[in-house]
């Protein structure tokens, strides 16, 4: 049997967790990620002000999925 | 223009527009406590880790202690706010901001022990600069990272519809910096059908995608340990034992939040005994599952008895930390006949003349008194005099029996009193969490596996700065509910359309199974037959 090293899945892998500043660039790369998907949500959000329905409510209601604001 | 009733208006909103002279003072001392913690820490800074008790062995001591305590503090938000939203519990609707910002003020707390137990604060550079992906101290770094800001932004987003309100009903007088805040707080919000969909739509992604992050935190704070060799660390059902110790302090932790914003606000209609009995049987719940999990950790190590594990246990049943763990066990005991006892209580004992708190109290000076001449064997003076006569066995039996009825005298007072008894609950579980972090940390590093025994105390240093962040989280607690309401307005409002319209509802009476026109058939007349 070869020595699991020899197999370029696990010498992959053996690099990826034994390689200095990856874990950092990881926790990098995850804030980056969730400040962008967070960002994207609020402008969804705040452009939602910008649709031409005249009705605004206080609080929503299960029953305000299945009103279409024209009834 | 969103409106609010007046009556909402004048308890949730215009209070945070009034400052008197206690909240003043409250600040002070807390600003005073957490100046003397900075001054403390900057002589750690400058003279180094050496005005801590921690030296080898025990390199790590009460600043991972509080690490791990205040880590497990901030799983209030996660399970009441989003286990209970995915799970659709009503009652949850105004006890959720309190238990979100508990999230994210413990997580900013927990997270400096880090910097105070570094002793070189530059050194948490270090973490990202030469951090391998094999390191728990790294996953550590991932799962707490995506925690804070998904708790912040799983906070935020509630605040947005009420950042309005008050942008639109801010009280003429109002400083124009909050003005300018609420303004930028409500994102443009107006409240129209879209709006309400999409800020709905992301609050339920939040709410599922945070409760396996936040389970992943404190497993693999648990992990940190558990992944190493030292005795008494080394165990597999450390992950689930941290995740379940993190969501019961987080209970006691926001019972306690709760109850302060209930008084300082005067939020009895809205936070009412509901929230307290049904997150009391969370508690309950939680707790016997602690009890649980600290019984197999601790039998299957005395089970094995191994040569290197064995001290550890030792030290705490019966050697220097038997102290601390056997308070532990007291408290969790005592937590737990405060919570469950009272329910088992017949309401016939609230006319008994008898059960009363201050027979209980009086019994329980007795109890206190004999157990105290059990302990100090060697007390001097009156006390000794008094005692010296009575013999061990005596005393025991005098300790047990008072304090039998001193427990059966209470239990009716905390039946009808159910707020004050998850508060005192809540003292004893918020102890005992952070005693059952010690006794995880502590008596460990000081038995290590390869060196000699070790001893940590901690120093004046140590427990300046376990003061100055306590202070620090109530002071970000007392400052962000005078900025936002501590009740979710248009949370609860919705709530009580629900109410309304469930309770107008007219629920029908089940089927009967009589068969029309005759009478109900004997037992057994009508048992299919085989």
């Amino acid at each position: 049997m070869n020595f699991p090293l020899d197999n370029p899945f696990y010498h992959f892998v053996y690099q990826l967790i034994n390689t200095a500043g990856i874990g950092g660039l990881i926790v990098i790369v995850e804030t980056i990620l969730i400040l962008i998907a967070v960002a994207l949500s609020l402008r969804g959000i705040t452009n939602g002000a910008k649709v031409d329905e005249p009705e605004v409510y206080a609080y929503p209601t299960p029953a305000l999925h299945h009103h279409n604001g024209q009834d | 223009m969103l409106r609010i009733s007046k009556h909402d208006r004048e308890i949730l909103l215009d209070p945070l527009f009034h400052a008197g002279r206690k909240f003043y003072l409250m600040i002070s001392v807390l600003i005073l406590i957490m100046l003397w913690g900075l001054i403390m820490y900057v002589r750690q800074f400058v003279l180094g880790l050496g005005t801590t008790g921690m030296e080898r062995p025990a390199y790590w001591g009460m600043y991972m202690v509080n690490f791990i305590f205040f880590i497990g503090i901030s799983h209030a938000g996660t399970l009441i706010s989003a286990i209970l939203r995915v799970s659709n519990a009503e009652w949850r609707r105004p006890i959720t901001r309190i238990a979100e910002a508990i999230t994210a003020f413990a997580l900013i707390v927990g997270t400096l022990q880090i910097i105070f137990d570094l002793g070189r604060p530059d050194r948490i550079l270090y973490l990202f600069r030469f951090g391998r992906l094999q390191s728990p101290l790294l996953w550590d770094a991932v799962s707490v990272t995506a925690y804070f800001l998904g708790s912040l932004t799983y906070l935020y987003l509630p605040i947005i519809p009420d950042a309005a309100l008050l942008r639109d009903n801010i009280p003429e007088g109002a400083p124009a910096w909050r003005q300018r805040l609420y303004k930028l707080m409500a994102l443009g919000w107006r409240g129209n059908r879209t709006q309400w969909l999409r800020l709905e739509k992301m609050i339920a992604v939040m709410a599922v995608l945070i409760i396996p992050v936040a389970v992943s935190v404190h497993t693999v704070i648990s992990w940190i340990l558990a992944t190493t060799v030292q005795p008494g660390w080394h165990s597999t059902v450390f992950g689930p034992y941290f995740v379940v110790g993190a969501i019961f302090s987080g209970i006691g932790a926001l019972f306690i939040a709760m109850t302060a914003a209930r008084r300082s606000f005067h939020l009895e209609e809205y936070i009412t005994e509901r929230q307290y009995r049904n997150l009391g049987y969370i508690f309950i719940t939680m707790a016997a599952i602690w009890f649980y999990f600290t019984y197999a950790e601790h039998m299957t190590q005395a089970a094995g008895q191994l040569t290197a594990e064995f001290p550890v246990l030792a030290s705490k049943l019966w050697g220097e930390f038997s102290f601390t763990f056997w308070t532990m066990v007291v408290i969790m005991i005592m937590a737990f006949i405060v919570l469950v006892f009272p329910l088992l209580t017949p309401d016939s004992w609230q006319r008994s003349r008898v059960f009363r708190p201050r027979f209980a109290l009086a019994n329980g000076v007795v109890s206190v008194l004999a157990i105290l001449a059990l302990l100090v064997p060697q007390t001097q003076g009156v006390t000794a005099d008094l005692l010296s006569g009575l013999p061990s066995p005596t005393l025991r039996i005098v300790a047990g029996v008072f304090g039998t009825v001193a427990i059966l005298s209470i239990l009716p007072w905390l039946k009808s009193h159910i707020i004050d008894a998850m508060i005192i609950a809540s003292g004893f579980v918020l102890v005992g969490m952070w005693l059952e972090r010690w006794n995880i940390v502590v008596p460990t590093m000081t038995h290590p596996r390869l060196m000699p025994v070790g001893l940590y105390t901690p120093s004046l240093t140590e427990w300046s700065l376990f003061a100055a962040s306590t202070a620090l989280f109530i002071f970000l607690f007392v400052l962000f509910f005078k900025l936002i309401p501590a009740v979710s307005v248009w949370e609860v409002r919705e709530g009580r359309v629900i109410d309304e319209t469930r309770d107008s509802a007219q629920m029908p009476l089940p089927e009967s199974s009589r068969p029309p026109g005759g009478l109900q058939p004997a037992f057994g007349d009508n048992e299919p037959t085989y």
